[in-house]
């Protein structure tokens, strides 16, 4: 059909050998149709697939963040309560170390701040205010290892910078956490009408897309996002995550 | 008081016996996780335990599972259960039993009245948080009979809820206990309730108006 091979007609009965070619005609479009028909519904099946992924991990993101807020910093701001309560049924004490309370007291409240502000940060970084650009240097002075980054785009569209920045900061985490790599090269340049985020790493290599991964939640992300993910992983030669985000120029 | 605390966060733990031993009391064991706060119950027979609902191992309700085995092995031990969060059937289910108190965790900086809900749980009584009280509350706004009430006697039967005495109500409210007694005939001629005997009833009987259980009850003795 157009010239392309659809499918091939064998004829039951060899003496028929020569086809009339208006029969191959007229079928070709039927088993195009039903081709593409077969196609769509895959596709439908994968998006509701994907949008129940994405609703989970959202759910299961919510219950963490719940049980940081009152493992870490609620508890920490109680016991601060507890403290200055302390030190003010001893206000008049000589003999208690009201200085020593009060410095304790301190010191915890600048680790509850410094919680809250991780926790705000891992929600959506502030620096992205700035610009993707300044988001992903925070994110490389950040990492436990090396990041090379060279970052060639100007302003972007809020969805496509904070996708961008979700899979450049869970991969170079995927990168020290799993990879056992020693350095990451992070690349985010303009293709056409789209964003083309790489990230490189030296190390072991193996990784899989795999359901339910921390890769396939960011894959569901950044198809939500209208892009494609695409993960090269040889075993013993480092990965490459490549994510094309389509924004038009 | 003797008492007993299964906490798992060290700070919490700690702070909490200070504040404890400062009042005047005494800690004689601080447990991080469920079996060991069940352990240190059962060897120290103590006055009071109080416990954090959400502990190692499973960080769920393990803190309510414990006060449960406690309870039946030690029918006299009061027991207050502390929460990050209003859990309100859990909550009501456990202080209905009597010697239960059930708050959330930052009422201990309130200390005069975390100190006195402690004191009334060990001799008998019951603490529940007036958060879960007025969750209560908020769920028969509908219920006639509550509309009957005056904000003052609204504000009184949240307190009566909440396990408080007529002297501790006359306290947080600055009246009179004369007046106080007054008020609570009132409301409870009000909803229908028969004047309870002693504390621990009076909350029973406020607490299963609110939770709509006497209508529970009575639509079961239907035949």
């Amino acid at each position: 059909m157009a010239d392309r091979l659809i499918g091939v007609l064998i004829p039951g009965d060899p003496a028929a050998l020569a086809l009339p070619t208006d029969i191959a005609d007229a079928a070709a479009l039927l088993i195009e149709m039903v081709r593409l028909r077969m196609d769509l519904a895959a596709a439908l099946a994968e998006i509701a697939a994907s949008r129940e992924r994405l609703l989970r991990a959202g759910y299961s993101e919510r219950r963490r963040l719940e049980q940081d807020l009152h493992d870490g910093a609620q508890q920490r701001l109680v016991s601060l309560g507890m403290a200055l309560r302390l030190a003010q049924r001893h206000l008049h004490d000589r003999d208690i170390d009201l200085h020593g309370i009060l410095d304790e007291a301190v010191a915890e409240l600048a680790t509850a701040v410094a919680e809250l502000r991780a926790i705000a940060h891992g929600l959506r970084p502030s620096s992205l205010d700035d610009g993707l650009a300044a988001a992903l240097t925070t994110l490389s002075r950040n990492s436990a290892i090396p990041v090379e980054l060279s970052v060639d785009v100007g302003a972007l569209p809020d969805l496509v910078s904070t996708t961008a920045y979700f899979v450049a900061n869970e991969a170079v985490a995927n990168a020290v956490k799993h990879a056992s790599a020693t350095a990451v090269c992070v690349s985010v340049n303009r293709v056409d009408e789209a964003i083309v985020v790489t990230i490189a790493d030296d190390g072991r290599g193996g990784a899989e897309l795999r359901p339910a991964s921390g890769l396939a939640g960011l894959s569901d992300r950044v198809s939500a996002a209208g892009g494609a993910l695409r993960v090269r992983s040889p075993h013993g030669r480092g990965t490459t995550i490549e994510a094309v985000l389509p924004c038009a120029s | 008081m003797r008492i007993v605390i299964g906490e798992d966060s060290v700070l919490f733990r700690e702070g909490l016996s200070r504040l404890l031993a400062d009042h005047g009391h005494e800690i004689v064991a601080a447990a991080g996780d469920a079996p060991s706060a069940l352990a240190a119950i059962r060897s120290n027979a103590p006055d009071l335990a109080i416990l954090d609902i959400r502990m190692p191992p499973d960080h769920t309700d393990d803190g309510a599972r414990v006060a449960a085995a406690a309870r039946a092995e030690f029918p006299e031990l009061g027991i207050v259960l502390l929460s990050q969060h209003v859990e309100t059937r859990h909550s009501v289910d456990l202080v209905v039993g009597g010697r239960f108190g059930y708050l959330l965790k930052d009422r201990v900086l309130d200390l005069a009245d975390f100190m006195a809900a402690l004191d009334r749980v060990a001799r008998g009584g019951s603490a529940l948080d007036p958060d879960v009280v007025a969750q209560l509350l908020a769920t028969r706004q509908s219920d006639s009979s509550l509309r009957l009430l005056t904000p003052r006697e609204t504000e009184m039967l949240a307190l009566m809820a909440e396990g408080r005495t007529n002297v501790g109500i006359a306290g947080r409210l600055f009246l009179t206990e004369r007046t106080v007694e007054t008020h609570i005939s009132s409301i409870m001629n009000k909803l229908n309730l028969t004047a309870a005997p002693n504390d621990h009833r009076r909350v029973l009987a406020v607490l299963a108006f609110l939770d709509g259980r006497d209508k529970a009850s009575k639509a079961a003795h239907q035949p």
